[in-house]
């Protein structure tokens, strides 16, 4: 029993650390995005501040949980990553691309880490591990490198907001304005944390107007509430920080106030906040001398800032100047300027005057730490409160009550069915028709809800492609590669967007190893020296679609027959006959490659058929599409969900199957007498075209039972892979039906042609088929070949 | 106390591990089978691994699988493989019977896996009768290498349940019968089976024909 528990410890381990490690690789994209739009000279990249803090985040959370659950290899690395990523947030490293390569890096040791604990338990990751070790040593000497410039470039004179230059900013290096130029309580700034206040100098830096927004918020809402004002003003400026109040008058309420930096004017940020519980104020410069008193605090109560300006206001009129803020004083003001030239010191002790300022400071010694664990809390409170994580193994439970709940549904179908005929109880039928009918609404609804929760977006996919194709594309010698993605947004049953990961991955491998040439000769071919790899995913009705295309050298098929007929696998004879689409083909029989060098990535010859299986496992098809010279497509096109299908029930030989509706075009009665036979195969004539048929109980070596007479007339179901066709020749054609189709277990997993099993009610259990497979058995060129 | 325990799942020290399989060998000298009958023998398997006994109902025969794999059945939503236990253990063939009963049993861990019962694949066997529960002493647990052939394959022990014993474990009734005159026929002899090497397909043999 004591390893089923700790069984249960690794899992939740492993799917929290993924979705974390998952996070921070999103991050680092959208940070890696981002810089590239910006020039990387000078002080290194500017990203969003909050890109860097979620990455911040994330390995922060990575080192709780990998600590709590004793992965000390983990935690080593994530402490060390850390480290630095603070020292990014705080400006005292700056983000070049070798730093951005180096978190990237991390990633595959996170991922390495998993694996391990993965395949060998938890205490896998205890030990020391010299790859880590050295990696841990490099993400170090990054983290104590000091940005090459500090502040002496002029702060970015362009971003300068043209309402701030009332005072001229010289040219000359220092005189950059400082927190001394503003009207800052000494008293607010010792209650921000380091961050916060480096964010706060960088905001002045860059020239930004600085607003206190004050806000008194429901206890019961808060959270919300404030989520909602910080994106209202995340797209306006930067929320620098959030300060709590102290009293509030009511108790039901907490008052709060955020700092925000912003080029936009006043009138424009009040604008956008625009709500009766918040107001507004512009903390002026210091020279502009300030008229009007500072405002009523008594619904801010909190952090008073000395001389502020109300610039408007959207609260009730203005209000009574109550509380007047405590006057500072030069001197306090003097005291808070050496923090702010000499930025970026490490480890500015903010908190240190807020002693000495004396004032109302209010319990602003803890103010910091306060400060900072309610931002925090905010925003873990919202994750926690949105999303739950769910074993997949659950949902499958869940799954298999709906499918017998469906099943006791039939059962009382026919109870109904029983009472109609009795013509004393139609009354009695009739309700329990209407019941019935409620019933199964809620049924599917029910159903359909829980599908829901099983779709993920491929996104969590793609991403990981991203990662390998940034890597790919620097290790490429000669190549540029340009990765677009796009409907990442688009929705998969989670089982399949795990499976998928494995052959995507491998068919961008291939179209950047294979597929786009050198610069060079693009550049001879008359193409842009960047190549592009473009991954694009729909919805189609029940299925997605995802497209891989690059524009590349397209298949070389005289290659690929040519290697085909070299390992022996199809003869000269045919390839003479083969359409273009059957020499794609080619390339997904096992051990062909077209490249004499397997490097690490690709060419081994492992991987477009095994690409096919998987993707056939997920009852998916793959097409290919090329033009020389032009390029190459691969169209994968797949189920949205394995759980549920459409499927026809069919009869061969007393033993009944299901067919998935998504592989049959049609279906169609058949006298034997239409049947013909070319080299002993069977085929019929449907519509001009030679079909040829498969006998489903010749294929499965189904026994008839001896009485039953030789059928005279029978059906085909028209089934359709890629661009081939076949007739599966069947008995009986029992009906169309939701199936819910289920594993046959470890054991008999993987008969060839059959797929899974399902239960149709009444105790009844079909085999459900896998017409891919079905088809490749019956059709010879391909099959012989493998 | 289902399986051996894996080493990799435990925080401790691989002696200290092995020190407590030894206790819980130590512990472990008495085990619960259930028994039932196949072609007249009786056999048990432990009842941790038995999850559910179901009257027989057909199965849906698979094709591409090993002959004494009768075909599937879905229990609870979960489908499965049902074993034809006569075929599996090279018993003779024979009719099934009103008291065949399909045995639910969830497959035991091997040492280095990490499932929890639930991930655990099921599968069904499908016996003549079930009998009953006995409480059966390792002592009492011969090794088969009494046996020669290829039966001994599937066996884990022969179990000897003595008269005074199953008495004890079956009815309060005290027994007439002391225990210095034990005979021969008074003993039950219980055939224990190695479930992992039942359940495996390997070596499986002829191929089923529909």
């Amino acid at each position: 029993m004591a390893e089923h528990g700790s069984d249960k410890v690794r899992d939740e381990f492993l799917s929290e650390s993924q979705e974390i490690i998952e996070q921070f690789n999103r991050d680092l994209l959208s940070i890696s995005q981002s810089s590239q739009s910006r020039d990387p000279s000078g002080e290194g990249m500017r990203v969003d501040p909050d890109l860097i803090n979620s990455a911040f985040r994330a390995v922060h959370s990575l080192k709780g949980l990998a600590g709590l659950s004793g992965v000390e290899r983990m935690l080593h690395l994530s402490h060390h990553l850390e480290n630095l990523l603070d020292s990014l947030r705080l400006g005292k490293v700056a983000l070049t691309p070798e730093v951005l390569d180096l978190l990237f890096e991390a990633i595959e040791h996170y991922q390495l880490i998993s694996g391990d604990v993965a395949d060998h338990g938890l205490g896998a990751g205890s030990g020391p591990s010299p790859l880590v070790d050295d990696f841990v040593s490099r993400v170090n000497r990054a983290a104590h490198l000091k940005p090459q410039q500090k502040h002496s470039s002029p702060p970015a004179a362009a971003v300068q907001a043209p309402q701030a230059a009332k005072k001229a900013v010289p040219a000359a290096p220092q005189p950059e304005l400082t927190f001394g130029d503003f009207d800052l309580d000494p008293g607010l700034i010792s209650a921000l944390t380091e961050y916060e206040e480096h964010r706060l100098r960088e905001n002045i830096r860059t020239g930004r107007h600085l607003y206190r927004i004050m806000g008194s918020f429901p206890l019961m809402t808060i959270d919300v509430e404030l989520e909602n004002l910080k994106a209202i003003l995340k797209p306006i400026g930067e929320v620098i920080a959030i300060i709590p109040g102290t009293g509030s008058a009511d108790p039901e309420r907490i008052d709060l106030e955020v700092i925000l930096g912003s080029q936009h004017s006043a009138p424009a940020i009040t604008g956008a906040v625009g709500s009766t519980h918040t107001r507004v104020q512009q903390v002026q410069r210091r020279h502009t001398t300030s008229l009007i008193p500072p405002s009523a605090t008594e619904h801010t109560g909190a952090v008073q800032i000395g001389r502020v300006q109300q610039s408007s206001t959207t609260g009730p009129g203005t209000p009574s100047g109550a509380a007047p803020g405590h006057k500072d004083s030069p001197h306090t003001m003097g005291a808070s300027l050496p923090m702010a030239t000499s930025a970026p010191a490490p480890h500015a002790s903010g908190g240190g005057d807020g002693g000495s300022g004396g004032s109302s400071g209010q319990g602003n010694g803890s103010g910091g730490d306060d400060g900072e664990s309610r931002g925090e809390t905010a925003h873990s409170l919202k994750s926690v409160s949105q999303t739950v994580r769910v074993d997949i193994r659950k949902l499958d439970v869940l799954m298999n009550i709906v499918g017998e709940l469906a099943l006791t549904r039939s059962g009382i179908q026919q109870v109904h069915d029983e009472l109609r005929r009795d013509r004393i109880r139609a009354e009695l039928a009739r309700a329990l028709q209407d019941e019935l009918r409620a019933l199964s609404r809620k049924l599917d609804d029910l159903q359909a809800g829980i599908l829901a929760v099983r779709m993920v977006p491929l996104s969590q996919v793609f991403d990981k492609l991203s990662r390998v194709v940034r890597r790919m594309s620097r290790e490429a010698v000669g190549k540029e590669i340009m990765f677009v993605v796009s409907g990442g947004d688009t929705k998969l049953d989670k089982l399949i967007v795990e499976e998928l990961s494995d052959p995507l991955m491998h068919l961008i491998r291939n179209a950047i190893d294979h597929g786009i040439e050198e610069q060079q000769l693009r550049l001879q071919r008359g193409k842009p020296a960047a190549g592009t790899v473009a991954i694009n995913a729909e919805q189609r009705g029940n299925h997605v679609v995802i497209e891989i295309e690059d524009d590349g050298n397209g298949i070389d098929t005289q290659a690929l027959v040519a290697r085909a007929i070299a390992k022996g696998q199809i003869s000269e004879d045919q390839a003479r006959d083969m359409t273009r689409h059957e020499m794609y083909e080619l390339m997904f029989l096992p051990g062909l490659s077209t490249r004499a060098v397997a490097d690490e990535n690709s060419g081994r010859g492992v991987g477009m058929d095994v690409v096919k299986t998987n993707i056939a496992r997920m009852a998916g098809l793959i097409e290919v599409d090329s033009e020389p010279g032009h390029g190459t497509r691969m169209i994968i096109t797949l189920p949205i969900t394995l759980a549920i299908i459409q499927a026809l029930v069919i009869r061969s030989a007393g033993r009944t199957y299901a067919i998935p509706l998504n592989s049959v075009m049609e279906s169609l009665m058949l006298d034997y007498s239409q049947i013909r036979t070319i080299e002993r195969r069977e085929v019929i004539t449907l519509r001009d075209q030679t079909l040829p048929l498969v006998r489903l109980d010749t294929i499965f070596g189904l026994s008839r039972p001896m009485e039953t007479p030789e059928a005279t007339k029978g059906y085909v179901v028209v089934v359709a892979l890629a661009n081939q066709r076949l007739g599966l020749l069947v008995d009986d054609l029992v009906g169309q039906q939701d199936i819910v189709i289920k594993s046959l277990g470890k054991t008999l997993q993987g008969i060839p042609g059959i797929a899974g099993a399902t239960e149709l009610g009444g105790q009844q259990t079909a085999l459900v088929l896998d017409v891919r497979a079905v088809a490749e058995e019956a059709m010879p060129r391909i099959t012989e070949a493998a | 106390m289902a399986g051996p325990m894996s080493p990799q799942s435990l925080q401790i020290p691989m002696n200290v591990g092995s020190m407590s399989r030894a206790v819980s060998q130590e512990l472990r000298t008495q085990r619960d089978v259930l028994t039932f009958a196949i072609a007249d023998e009786e056999y048990a398997i432990g009842i941790e691994h038995i999850r559910e006994i179901i009257k027989y109902r057909p199965v849906t025969e698979v094709p591409r699988v090993p002959m004494f794999v009768a075909g599937i059945i879905a229990v609870r939503g979960l489908v499965m493989p049902v074993l034809d236990m006569r075929l599996r253990l090279r018993l003779r063939a024979g009719p099934l019977a009103r008291s065949s009963r399909i045995l639910v049993i969830s497959r035991p861990a091997t040492p280095n896996e990490m499932l929890v019962d639930e991930e655990r694949e099921r599968f069904g066997l499908i016996v003549d009768r079930v009998n009953d529960v006995v409480r059966i002493h390792e002592n009492d647990i011969e090794q088969p290498t009494v046996l020669s052939g290829h039966e001994s394959d599937f066996i884990e022990g022969i179990g000897r349940l003595r008269k005074e014993e199953e008495d004890q474990t079956r009815a309060p009734i005290p027994s007439r019968m002391g225990p210095s005159v034990l005979s021969a026929e008074a003993q039950r002899i219980i055939i224990l089976l190695d479930l992992l090497r039942v359940l495996s397909f390997e070596h499986a043999g002829s191929m089923r024909k529909l």
